[in-house]
């Protein structure tokens, strides 16, 4: 699921969840307006009805090690000037630097090792994707997984080494040599 | 001035905080920070000056360009914290033998999913407007159960958690199930008003499978499993599939919440 639908389904449940009610009227007009998702719907449902029994009051108690990784993460000047997004990783970015869409996904998932990138193709890559060169350079020097998760979940940062160079990506999605050569080099 | 939300109904109107909230947001803009640093510390939401997190949420935004003091780092914290609170499931901890607790692997992963996504929406509001979180500043908890609601499905599809083996829904269920099941209605009025009873059905619902709950969570819902009227839904076109195989299904599930039930009923 893409970011921007995940957003969108994300919207739809959060509007359902701070409806006043949740009625079988309301839950009709969800249903009836979002098929495509009503298991997760009805799995809200539920979830409403335990959050609205479970109100009692219990003073907050917190690990506070992922609240401290939340504001590290937060407060981290990287993250402040995060300009760039996975949706701006699109196709018209792929024609324009002649690649194919599972190089451009290749680069949009950050497997990219960002040193390997030609100064020609990244001044190419930046503007295709409408970002100063260093916002291009900051979002593939990121863990290659997306989910910000891989932050909390694991003890230490992913490994740089999972990444490959950019060459590699290419050949790995199928560009012959002389297409390799040609995206590499021009400027 | 308390600016107004920027968040769209389809119908084209706006969302609004709830009155009490505007009303506790001008008290506290007129707070010292010091003040308002000690509030936002507060754990206990039966204290008078607890700080309801629709309220944290609308400090953290409106400072978020303006955020190296110790105020916007602890209501950060403190609405982090909220967060947390929120997305910890009380069923996933676990003691270890030498009195240690900790939390099982699903218990943290769908922790960890609600805050990242939260702190992720945070970040994008930072870097400009993300109206998403507007629905938090209406209701926190719902909002905040919306999410949950998705990290559990998505940490149990990750962690290969699977649903209980489900059972062929057009064999018939067995005399066995059948007599299980019997009269038993877990929506009886009289047990269903005891907040007590309402949360243990829930929790026995929840763990029922997938398709099961489903056809449960409508019944709960008051739809009838068929309806002539084609302009009234029920549970057979919602969930597509023939009135036998939500008889089947529903037998099957009541038969295991009366277990579970009574089960918990002795164990009390």
């Amino acid at each position: 699921m893409s970011e921007a639908s995940k957003n969108n389904a994300e919207d739809t449940l959060a509007a359902f969840a701070i409806e006043p009610l949740h009625d079988k009227a309301i839950l009709d007009s969800y249903l009836r307006n979002h098929p495509e998702l009503t298991d997760e719907l009805l799995d809200l449902a539920l979830e409403l009805e335990l959050a609205d029994i479970g109100a009692e009051d219990e003073p907050v108690t917190t690990s506070s090690a992922a609240v401290d990784a939340a504001w590290a993460l937060f407060s981290n000047p990287a993250t402040a000037k995060s300009i760039l997004k996975t949706e701006q990783f699109n196709m018209q970015v792929a024609k324009a630097l002649g690649i194919k869409s599972s190089a451009i996904a290749g680069l949009r998932d950050r497997k990219v090792q960002p040193d390997s990138l030609p100064t020609g193709f990244l001044a190419r890559l930046s503007k295709a994707l409408k970002s100063p060169t260093d916002a291009v350079l900051d979002y593939l020097s990121g863990p290659s997984h997306l989910p910000l998760g891989a932050s909390f979940k694991a003890d230490g940062r992913p490994e740089a080494s999972s990444k490959i160079p950019l060459e590699q990506l290419l050949r790995e999605c199928g560009h012959t040599p002389e297409e390799i050569s040609i995206i590499l080099h021009s400027e | 001035m308390i600016e107004p939300l920027r968040k769209r109904r389809p119908d084209g109107r706006l969302y609004e905080r709830r009155a009490e909230i505007t009303t506790l947001l001008r008290d506290l803009e007129t707070l010292p920070h010091n003040e308002l640093i000690r509030r936002a510390q507060i754990r206990s939401r039966s204290d008078l000056d607890y700080i309801p997190s629709e309220c944290l949420l609308r400090f953290v935004r409106r400072s978020k360009r303006d955020n190296t003091d110790r105020l916007f780092e602890t209501l950060f914290k403190a609405l982090l914290a909220r967060v947390e609170h929120a997305a910890t499931l009380k069923n996933g901890q676990h003691y270890l033998p030498d009195g240690r607790s900790g939390f099982s692997k699903y218990a943290t992963d769908v922790r960890d999913y609600v805050m990242d996504r939260f702190l992720k929406r945070l970040i994008n509001d930072r870097n400009g407007y993300d109206d998403g979180l507007d629905y938090y500043e209406v209701n926190f908890a719902h909002a905040v159960a919306s999410l949950r609601a998705t990290a559990k499905r998505t940490s149990a599809a990750e962690a290969e958690k699977l649903q209980p083996l489900s059972t062929n829904d057009d064999e018939a269920v067995s005399a066995e199930v059948e007599r299980a099941a019997g009269s038993f209605n877990p929506f009886d009025r009289t047990r269903f008003n005891d907040g007590s009873y309402r949360s243990r059905l829930v929790r026995a619902i929840m763990k029922l499978p997938v398709k099961e709950r489903q056809v449960v969570v409508l019944l709960l819902k008051e739809y009838p499993i068929e309806s002539n009227d084609p302009d009234k839904p029920d549970i057979c076109t919602t969930l597509g599939c023939v009135e036998k195989t939500v008889r089947n299904r529903r037998d099957r599930a009541f038969a295991k919440l009366r277990v579970a039930l009574l089960e918990e009923e002795i164990d009390v």
